[in-house]
């Protein structure tokens, strides 16, 4: 059965129609064909045909896409991922590629490519997600199997270079059945215990196949939405795998991972001690500057006049000093002059004085003095003493 | 955690070293009290000494994190 339009078309709305039907009915696929007529335009945009035996289609790839990582040239068998698009203007369409391999790479490749634009387009590689890692992290978590080179190394690197952080080992399965499932968990179960600062993910060399659990959207999506930094380690330096590209940081090899995660001790210790001989010098410059600055008040005017005005202070003083003292002396020579008066007093009642005068002192020989002559008998012998000498003497009469 | 309760109040090594920045650079302002200076000084002696403590630690276990239906075990293994 034949349909027919009872509309009438305009080249345009025809063209539009098809563009319509072509760009809506079919998905972004893969084609298969050799290149011919391929030229690459001083804008940077690459044209071509892909043709196999029956038929061909003209394909751009636009300046603005990822280079082929292959000489592409005539003859070349590819495939091209892209989509169809027709140009309304020249009535023509055309193969809209995005990226292009040589054919040969298999389907893991292709896999690979296709998961890895299409996470590429949703910002999961972009260098603003990439976070810094903690310079001196306390604990590190490892997502390897227990059992290849891989946590070997890293146990090694992490334990020479900086043996205080603290290591705690999530074993998984790093290839076959179920291994995306475990990795991914295990990132998940260390962002969910806050045991660790960073954690590292990885597994030793090997083909793409036994690689392939690091590429697979999963593990990726895993990597991407950690809340704790990522570091991948993914087999050689020549392995690039998509979570190496979600991580925060790619570490070339496990061995390598280390040297990228904690810092060396060696270099913090000489660290230290520049700093520890910085804060020396800096306290002793601390010091002589403050002693710089208290020379500097001694010298000023202000704290001249205050030591001025102490030197006033202390004359005062020395005179008040001077004034104290000459009054004690006055007070003693007054003393010394009444001492005097009654020291001749006190002489005056001396018995040398009354002896002086011509008196004498008369004593039994039991020594008593005589006052009274009643106490005295004929033939007692007295002893007399005058003012200078004595005699001794006998009584003749007593009256 | 194989983490002993002293040390959760003492500053990591992050912590200690950020603060001996702070206390060099204001020892070389030269605009805080001499008091201060001895005060900071003694300060940037403790985390030194602090940071080196850390330094010197060595962990030697690898701890082994088992995944149970109820949770998550550790499991200490030495490393010699």
């Amino acid at each position: 059965m034949v349909r027919i339009s009872e509309k009438v078309y305009t080249v345009t709305s025809l063209t539009r129609a098809i563009r319509g039907l072509v760009e809506d009915g079919l998905p972004s696929l893969w084609v298969e064909g050799e290149v011919s007529n391929y030229k690459r335009h001083s804008s940077g945009h690459r044209y071509f045909n892909l043709k196999d035996e029956g038929s061909r289609i003209d394909c751009v790839m636009w300046r603005t896409r990822r280079p082929p990582g292959f000489e592409l040239e005539d003859g070349a068998l590819v495939r091209a991922f892209g989509k169809v698009t027709v140009w309304e203007k020249g009535g023509r369409y055309q193969l809209d590629v995005v990226s292009i391999m040589p054919v040969g790479l298999g389907a893991l490749q292709m896999a690979f490519e296709t998961l890895k634009r299409k996470l590429s387009e949703e910002g999961l590689f972009d260098a603003a997600r990439k976070r810094p890692l903690p310079r001196y992290p306390k604990a590190v978590g490892i997502v390897t199997s227990p059992t290849g080179a891989a946590i070997r190394d890293l146990v090694w690197g992490f334990k020479s270079r900086y043996p205080a952080a603290e290591l705690f080992l999530l074993p998984v399965a790093v290839q076959g059945e179920g291994s995306s499932d475990q990795i991914a968990a295990g990132i998940e179960i260390f962002n969910r215990l806050d045991l660790v600062d960073v954690i590292v993910i990885g597994r030793g060399g090997g083909s793409m196949e036994d690689l392939w659990a690091f590429n697979e959207e999963r593990v990726v999506r895993a990597v991407a939405a950690s809340r704790l930094p990522v570091v991948s380690a993914v087999g050689h330096e020549i392995d690039v795998t998509l979570s190496d590209l979600a991580a925060d940081l790619r570490a070339p090899t496990p061995t390598a991972a280390a040297g990228l995660v904690v810092p060396d001790r060696a270099e913090i210790t000489g660290e230290l001690t520049r700093r520890r001989e910085a804060l020396v010098r800096a306290l002793e410059r601390s010091v002589s500057l403050w002693r710089e600055r208290v020379s500097g008040i001694a010298k000023s005017y202000g704290f001249q006049r205050a030591v001025g005005r102490v030197g006033e202070e202390r004359l005062r003083l020395d005179e008040l000093a001077r004034r104290i003292e000459s009054a004690l002396v006055r007070a003693l020579d007054v003393n010394r002059q009444a001492l005097k008066a009654l020291g001749m007093r006190i002489s005056a009642l001396s018995p040398d004085a009354v002896l002086g005068r011509g008196y004498c002192v008369a004593h039994k020989s039991d020594g008593t003095i005589v006052r009274n002559s009643e106490i005295l008998k004929v033939h007692d012998e007295l002893s007399l003493k005058f003012y200078r000498g004595g005699a001794a003497a006998v009584v003749k009469e007593v009256f | 955690m194989v983490e002993d309760k002293s040390d959760t109040l003492q500053p990591s090594f992050e912590q200690a070293y950020k603060r001996l920045e702070e206390i060099a650079r204001k020892l070389e302002e030269n605009t805080i009290p001499l008091e201060e200076s001895f005060r900071l000084f003694e300060e940037g002696q403790e985390l030194l000494k602090r940071c080196n403590e850390l330094l010197d630690r060595a962990e030697k276990r690898l701890n082994i994190i088992r995944v149970r239906d109820d949770g998550v075990q550790i499991e200490e293994t030495d490393l010699d």
